[in-house]
């Protein structure tokens, strides 16, 4: 394995380190005291520094390292994590994520100066001060709060003589696989350290001791002057399988041995400093529970594939659904019957279609973990006070989809902050609380993903986005259009009701972007809002973009697939079911509902299709656009997997045309936009505002 | 009297069996003397069993004695600070020749 190959799959295992940081600390805003979630942000962290030192970056080792010491603070118990530190732990992880993105050559490296200096500050004893109103502009006398401490930024501000009282509590997998704590306190005893205080309180009697569990905790005191990387130096490689803490102590309250006499009285702890082993004491780490229960977290073992492997076998597969649905074809052809044998190669071929499309598969989280981030930039930006509420994250979809949605999914979120949500004033003034919540949720529902931006703002002010589209000459001005018409006005492009433009939003040129985007994955948005209590923008997205289950039809001269996903059912109409409403124009009575009549061959501009109902195959589809529409077409030929060709990229967009395909005899057939096909027959509002 | 030797090398897997015979030894009133002399390697798996006999011994009032402590056994012990539990080294008929 080369260098640079190394180097890629650290950059990866930041990329989800970041991730799991992120996770915790997004943990420990519902949960301070989560030991589970604060250690999995300092195992991040500090897989993290180990690496970038191994590969050289300084820069990002150095503030790892800072980082790390104050979430170390934080596990052992040293400091109590409130709000304001927890905010400057989220700066500090975007700073982070700041330094990955400058090593993987996407930004430039950022000044990590001053929250280097808070960073140190804080773990050196100063209280963390209040996030400033806004702090990316402001400048923080950090030579002021520096001057209030020693000039080594000792832990101990004033007591650098003091010694160093070292607590180590090796947890079980410190003994597993052949290690041996006793060669950390070999090290330690090295620098000059001397064993002053065993708890043995948690040692069972014989009938129940485990010998592969660890029962004692120790502490230590070693000499002031002995630098603390030195600590880090022991504990870097082995620093998971141990919780341990460095901290300096006054000499009046240094621990002692016990004598034999302590025994004698009975007490099962020995003296020692409190001040050096009660966090380990009064806060229990979740060490033991994962040693009582052995391989109970441990995740399933992984490898890492390159993604043109894994591409090449989506497309091998692909091709094999195609020669399988050939094959039948033309065996049935030749008139031999393939009972058994061909119902079982259909099973096999689709459970390794199945395979391959999970293979591909991801965790939309992947996305979500950047939210957190836009959100609390948003709205340190715009003053608001927001909470981020996130749902659904290990909802899984294609790593295609997933990359492309990204850039969509940060608009709605910062439109959703900036526009949507109102000024704490504001807010409490309509009696809402002051605090803006951001709903983030993703599902899988009828085949496809959902995922939804909600916000419990203001709601879309219908009046003035109907006004500016006027003024804008983006509708006519005398136009009357239903709520949910205004509502799609806002994806027109150049369309924008803010009152200022921002760096945030409100240059118009977000939203159409965005559905043009979801547009492209063969995805929708749609929008649901109430004035006064916020609004919802629903991305609607195909699991996959390769494989899909679809009707075969046929329409005049032509044949054409119609995804299964979108279709309830079909029917041939009885004469009395279709009532004609216009010229070429019916509607459909479903068991006492009336439905729309859509000729597909009048939408696509096909030739010698039926024109009667009454002759053709009726089929309900749903759509988002306009609900549940009947599609009419002359007559259902087969049902199949279909291998989805792109047009756009073999050919170009066709509107009503959402792709092509191979059928099994050789010819290629357009597979129908059914979404589209149902806008541009009965929405010709919304096509217009879209185009 | 109980008597039990330790083995040499006290890795988890010779904890496990020590941790075994020193149950069955332990009883109310027992006297159990544990020969430590062959000891060349203990690691914090054999010195917890250790104390932890000790202790069972101590809450069912039977005596605990460790003779002959090999040198390795009493530096194991004093690395980890249970010198005052593992035996007085002034008893060591090793260590007062050392």
């Amino acid at each position: 394995m080369t260098n640079d190959e190394i180097r890629n799959i650290f950059l990866l295992e930041c990329d989800e380190g970041l991730g799991v940081a992120e996770e915790g600390l997004t943990a420990c805003q519902a949960n301070p005291a989560d030991a589970e979630a604060i250690n999995s942000i300092f195992r991040a962290v500090h897989s993290i520094k180990g690496g970038a030192g191994a590969f050289g970056y300084a820069a990002l080792q150095a503030f790892t390292h800072k980082f790390e010491t104050l979430l170390q603070q934080v596990r052992d118990g040293d400091r109590a994590l409130d709000d304001i530190l927890l905010k400057i732990l989220f700066r500090a992880l975007d700073m982070l994520s700041d330094h990955v993105n400058a090593i993987k050559g996407e930004a430039s490296e950022p000044d990590d100066g001053a929250l280097s200096a808070e960073l140190e500050a804080i773990a050196g004893g100063h209280p963390p001060e209040a996030e400033p109103e806004a702090a990316a502009d402001e400048e923080i006398d950090f030579d002021a709060l520096l001057g209030d401490l020693d000039p080594g930024h000792d832990p101990a501000p004033g007591n650098d003589d003091a010694p160093w009282v070292v607590s180590i509590k090796p947890k079980a997998q410190a003994m597993a696989s052949g290690g041996e704590p006793l060669h950390i306190l070999r090290e330690l005893c090295a620098l000059g350290g001397v064993v002053s205080g065993v708890d043995r309180s948690a040692l069972p009697d014989l009938g129940t001791i485990d010998t592969s569990q660890s029962y004692l905790v120790w502490t230590l005191t070693i000499d002031g002057t002995v630098d603390h990387a030195s600590f880090d130096e022991i504990f870097d490689f082995v620093g998971e399988d141990y919780i341990w803490s460095a901290t300096k102590t006054a000499a009046d309250q240094m621990p002692a041995l016990p004598t034999p006499d302590d025994e004698v009285a009975g007490p099962a702890v020995a003296e020692i400093a409190d001040a050096a082993i009660m966090p380990v004491a009064e806060h229990p780490k979740p060490a033991p529970t994962a040693a009582s229960a052995p391989g109970a977290s441990t995740p399933p073992p992984t490898i890492r594939v390159d993604l043109d492997k894994l591409d090449r076998l989506v497309d091998t597969v692909g091709e094999l659904v195609i020669t399988q649905a050939m094959l039948v074809q033309r065996l049935d052809q030749a008139g031999v019957s393939t009972g058994d044998e061909m119902s079982q190669l259909e099973y096999l071929t689709r459970e390794l279609q199945d395979c391959a499309m999970s293979l591909r598969a991801q965790p939309i989280g992947t996305v979500f973990s950047r939210v957190p981030r836009i959100v609390r930039e948003v709205s340190m930006q715009t003053g608001k006070d927001v909470r981020l509420e996130v749902e659904g994250e290990t909802t899984e979809l294609d790593k295609t989809v997933i990359e492309r949605i990204g850039e969509p999914l940060t608009h709605l979120i910062r439109n959703a902050v900036d526009h949507g949500l109102e000024m704490p004033e504001e807010r409490l003034a309509a009696g809402k609380d002051a605090q803006g919540v951001i709903r983030l949720a993703a599902e899988h529902r009828g085949g496809r993903i959902l995922i939804s931006v909600t916000d419990d703002g203001r709601g879309i002010d219908r009046e003035r986005v109907l006004a500016k589209a006027q003024e804008r000459g983006i509708v006519a001005a005398d136009a009357r259009l239903s709520d949910e018409e205004i509502d799609n006005l806002v994806f027109a492009p150049g369309f924008s009701t803010a009152q200022t433009v921002s760096n945030i939003s409100g240059r118009g040129v977000g939203m159409d972007v965005v559905r043009q985007n979801i547009q492209a994955l063969g995805g929708r948005v749609s929008i649901a809002s109430r004035p006064g209590h916020g609004s919802t923008f629903t991305l609607a997205l195909p699991l996959t973009l390769a494989i899909a289950d679809g009707m075969i039809v046929k329409v005049g001269t032509e044949t054409l697939v119609m995804p299964l996903t979108h279709i309830v059912e079909c029917l041939q109409p009885q004469p009395g079911d279709v009532k004609p409403v216009g010229p070429n124009q019916f509607m459909l009575n479903v068991r006492g509902q009336f439905l729309p009549v859509t000729s597909v061959a009048h939408a696509l501009h096909i030739d010698g299709a039926q024109s009667d109902p009454l002759n053709s195959v009726l089929i309900i589809v749903e759509t988002e656009a306009v609900g549940q529409v009947v599609l009419m077409v002359d007559t259902i030929c087969d049902q199949r997997q279909v291998v989805i060709k792109s047009l756009e990229t073999n050919y170009r967009a066709v509107a009503g045309v959402a792709g092509a395909t191979i059928l099994g005899d050789g010819r290629i057939a357009l597979i129908a936009d059914v979404e589209a096909i149902a806008r541009a027959e009965l929405v010709p509002a919304a096509v217009a505002i879209a185009a | 009297m109980h008597r039990l030797k330790l083995p040499e090398i006290i890795d988890r897997s010779a904890a496990e069996t020590l941790a075994a015979e020193l149950s069955a030894a332990v009883t109310p009133g027992a006297s159990i003397e544990i020969d430590g002399s062959q000891v060349s390697r203990i690691g914090q798996a054999g010195l917890q069993v250790m104390l932890s006999g000790r202790m069972t011994a101590t809450d069912c009032r039977a005596s605990f004695d460790i003779i002959r402590p090999s040198k390795a056994f009493l530096d194991a012990a004093a690395l980890a600070g249970l010198t005052a539990y593992l035996g007085d080294p002034a008893c060591s008929p090793e260590q007062e020749s050392t």
